[in-house]
């Protein structure tokens, strides 16, 4: 018992030392996200986007669309990119073995025509079996292919594609209008290369937009979400970008330069999170190579994405992305405090693989340690209490935090009942919707050391356009 | 020990609580400071249009249209009334004088010294959009500035200025920000492009004086080819055969620009360049093909078909297959011939084109060359569907009908 007793306060300290170096360093990105996002709305009275608007000067982009079994959402998505404004574009969708209805209604919604066009295999990919195209669209192909997985899909649209960048879109995502130039206007404008960048991604549901207004869902597990990617966004990137430790780029919304992307061999098969393991990869290679480059965030361009509608779905995404996580952080483990990789090695990595990675066990097991604590009387009541309410309020800010960081920057939800809503919940994931959510990514943690990695399939509904 | 924890612990709630109420507060109070300043300025913007409208129809003074601005607000609006009116096209000096008036001009320039790199870049764009003239003396200094955004906005405002100061200055100080790459070589080509056509001449003589510097010069032969005008055409011939590859791809780029301008010495002279080393230069050659459509020029596209990189036979095949008739007998040579990717080449180009149609009209066509020519190039294409395109075909009706509208 006494051991048990000392191991519990061993742990105890553990836990609260882990927990200050967490919070600290959250609440250092929370500083730097406030102060750039600021300076940043400052910056959009002169960044020029108008006059990339028409300049030949505007590198054209390939929009890759990855589709497997996306009937319901596709058509959506293919048209919001058709639609963007930007001078010169193509968008490739890739119908990665489709199994319902995808390929057949893009090909009589755009009336297409297959054809042969010759397909340079530069990566790697599963078969390519037809072309379609219609020549009063002509920046728009869709290539069926035997499946092969999303990464597999991507690398087909790379081999096709025609542009020195391209942009990765999901297929239940929907761009504005003007999200790729605001995305690529740093990009052109920076002297130093810029391999990778991507831009906010909100979550779309149905019922986003009632009377021209874009409206807060209903269900309270989306505002969660919503709530959440806030808090990754404008928050978690925005800080990560000024340290120039990028080290995910949302899969839903990305641009890369494609021979920087074909030099690594491109997204890998094996990964679950392909958008997390290409960014990490162009990472070593450029830092290797001693190339200039820079992978960033721009906290302006958005895109709209669909999220999990019940909470089935929502834990196997969950359990997905950290799964994902710790297999790509596992795969690069040897830049883990290595000074070759500089700020990226030494600090970046090492945050991801301690915090993010090992924090859903460290939180777990507190979770069980804490009250057992008081149980065993290590801790009394009052102290009990004093440490909950610390957390709770700590957890509270940095989701506040969020929200006033979508207050000062584009802001989306423009109703005052919007952002009492959103404090509300920001208020209310405290009380279960971490848990669960520490709950999933633990699971993840086990299933991932226990040998288990598939990609699970999480179910699209297809909601309205924002 | 415990005590000790405790406390801090307090601390730590206390100081987060106020933390927290500070935000909520400036959350609140932000939303409703915006909404009633937005909603005044929206007010004072209607009043200003109205003002503004009355000002061109009725081609009164400013003086009488316009009262001066109260505080920061009035400014705001009549400033974003006036910016629009100068986005729609409306006449500079008539828009400008107001400006000046104002005091937008003064409290800009006054912006210029300020230490904070976006004070001064918003108070740069402005003067570039407002098109100040009488700025470009203090802007010019400012392309030395040692941050790259003080110098990449400076550049893009000198260019919305338009004037042959505003020119000459980013020329002069052009080496240096190529050197110190303190603004991105699109940005110094976008603003060096919005210059008018009238200032040709300045760009030319700065060629001239970057003769030794490949890079530069590359830039402004760049920049060169978004001009048409004839006496570009001589100088681009000059630099054909510039050691740098870079120099010589700008070159072709402004004949390409300037192709109606091209007469058959300047075509032989680019026959002579088909085989250059760089593809990229090879492939620019081919786009000037495609705009000129010269006969003569067809066996060296026909040759580039063959070219190890596929950029370039991709390009050569399209252009090729654009002469239509007229390269019928070099279709069929490359159809014939054991080049599997030229033939994939011309495959490509003849569905993307649409000219696989034409085709299939022309073996019911009267003039019997043709037919002829058409006949042989449709066996070819069903031999083909046969024997699977590069890979196998899927079995589909459509695939097969395809074929099928070649038998004899």
């Amino acid at each position: 018992m006494e051991f048990l007793v000392n191991i519990i306060i061993v742990f105890n300290y553990c836990v609260g030392i882990y927990w200050a170096g967490f919070n600290i360093f959250y609440s250092f990105l929370l500083a730097i996200a406030i102060f750039v996002t600021f300076q940043y709305i400052n910056r959009t009275k002169y960044l020029p986007f108008v006059e990339f608007e028409t300049s030949h000067e505007t590198p054209p982009v390939s929009i890759i669309i990855p589709a497997y079994n996306e009937a319901n959402v596709i058509l959506r998505s293919v048209k919001s990119a058709l639609a963007v404004n930007y001078p010169f574009f193509e968008v490739i969708v890739v119908n990665d073995g489709s199994t319902d209805e995808t390929l057949r209604l893009l090909i009589d919604e755009f009336n297409l025509r297959k054809i042969d066009l010759i397909y340079r295999e530069h990566i790697k990919t599963e078969k390519v079996i037809a072309f379609y195209f219609n020549p009063a669209i002509p920046n728009l192909t869709v290539i069926d292919k035997e499946n092969g997985g999303k990464a597999d899909a991507l690398n087909c649209g790379i081999n096709f594609s025609h542009y020195p960048y391209f942009c990765s879109v999901d297929a239940d995502s929907v761009l504005e209008r003007d999200a790729l130039l605001r995305l690529m206007t740093p990009v052109i404008e920076s002297p130093i290369p810029v391999v990778a960048c991507s831009g906010v991604v909100r979550v779309l549901t149905r019922g986003n937009k009632s009377h021209g207004e874009i409206e807060l869902p209903k269900k309270g597990i989306l505002i969660f979400q919503i709530v959440e990617y806030l808090r990754a966004f404008l928050f978690g990137r925005v800080g990560l970008d000024f340290l120039n430790g990028i080290l995910i780029l949302s899969g839903a919304f990305s641009m890369f330069n494609k021979s920087s992307v074909i030099a690594v061999g491109g997204y890998s098969r094996e990964s679950i999170t392909e958008d997390m393991e290409i960014v990490l990869k162009l990472h070593k290679y450029c830092r290797e190579n001693k190339l200039p480059y820079s992978i960033r965030f721009i906290p302006d361009p958005i895109c709209w994405t669909e999220a999990p509608e019940d909470l089935k779905n929502l834990s196997k995404q969950r359990i997905r992305w950290h799964i994902g996580l710790l297999q790509t952080l596992f795969k690069y483990k040897r830049m883990t405090f290595n000074p070759r990789y500089g700020t990226l090695g030494l600090l970046i990595v090492p945050y991801f693989l301690l915090f993010e990675a090992f924090g859903p066990v460290i939180e777990f097991l507190g979770y069980i340690a804490i009250p057992l604590s008081y149980l065993l009387d290590i801790i009394n009541f009052e102290f009990f209490l004093l440490f909950l309410f610390l957390a709770f309020i700590y957890g509270v800010l940095l989701s506040v935090g969020s929200v006033l960081l979508e207050e000062v920057t584009y802001r989306r939800y423009p109703k005052w009942s919007h952002l009492l809503k959103l404090l509300i919940y920001a208020v209310l994931e405290n009380f279960g919707y971490r848990q669960i959510n520490t709950l999933w990514r633990f699971k993840a943690f086990i299933l991932y050391f226990t040998g288990y990695v598939r990609w699970i399939y999480v179910k699209k509904k297809g909601a309205s356009e924002p | 020990m415990d005590e000790i924890v405790r406390e801090i612990i307090i601390v730590f709630i206390f100081s987060l609580t106020l933390i927290l109420g500070g935000i909520l507060l400036f959350i609140f109070s932000r939303r409703l400071y915006r909404k009633r300043r937005f909603a005044k300025l929206d007010r004072l913007r209607e009043i200003y249009t109205q003002a503004f409208d009355n000002f061109i129809k009725n081609k009164l003074s400013a003086e009488k249209t316009f009262s001066p601005p109260k505080n920061s607000l009035y400014r705001e609006a009549l400033e974003d009334v006036l910016l629009d009116g100068l986005e729609k096209g409306y006449s500079r000096d008539e828009l400008y004088p107001i400006f000046e008036k104002f005091g937008y001009v003064n409290f800009y320039e006054k912006s210029l010294k300020s230490r904070s790199t976006i004070k001064k870049c918003i108070a740069i764009d402005r003067l570039g959009k407002i098109k100040s003239e009488r700025s470009v003396d203090k802007l010019i200094p400012l392309l030395k500035d040692k941050n790259s955004e003080v110098v990449s906005t400076t550049l893009l405002a000198l260019s919305n200025i338009g004037s042959e100061k505003a020119l000459r200055g980013i020329l002069e100080n052009l080496s240096s920000i190529y050197e110190s790459k303190l603004a991105a070589v699109k940005t110094i080509k976008t603003s060096l492009i919005k210059f008018s056509p009238n200032f040709l001449p300045h760009l030319l003589e700065y060629t001239n004086k970057s003769r030794d510097n490949p890079q530069l010069l590359a830039i402004i032969l760049d920049v060169l080819s978004n001009f048409e005008n004839a006496s570009l055409v001589n100088m681009a011939l000059d630099y054909l055969n510039h050691k740098d590859v870079e120099v010589r791809a700008q070159a072709l780029k402004i004949l390409e620009r300037n192709a109606k301008y091209l007469d058959e010495k300047s075509i032989d002279k680019l026959l002579e360049i088909s085989d250059d080393s760089a593809w990229f230069v090879r492939l620019r050659l081919l786009y000037i093909f495609d705009r000129i459509k010269r006969k003569n020029t067809i066996p060296a596209i026909e040759k580039l078909i063959y070219d190890k990189v596929w950029q370039v036979r991709d390009a050569a095949a399209r252009v090729l297959v654009g002469f239509r008739e007229d390269a019928l007998d070099s279709i069929i040579r490359v159809l014939n011939s054991e080049d599997r990717y030229a033939k994939d080449s011309i495959y490509e180009a003849l569905q993307k084109s649409g000219y696989i149609e034409t085709i299939r009209e022309n073996l019911n066509s009267t003039n019997l060359n043709i037919r002829e020519k058409c006949r042989i190039i449709s066996e070819k294409i069903y031999s083909v569907c046969r024997l699977g395109f590069e890979r196998e075909l899927v079995e589909e009706k459509e695939s097969i009908s395809h074929c099928e509208a070649f038998k004899n």
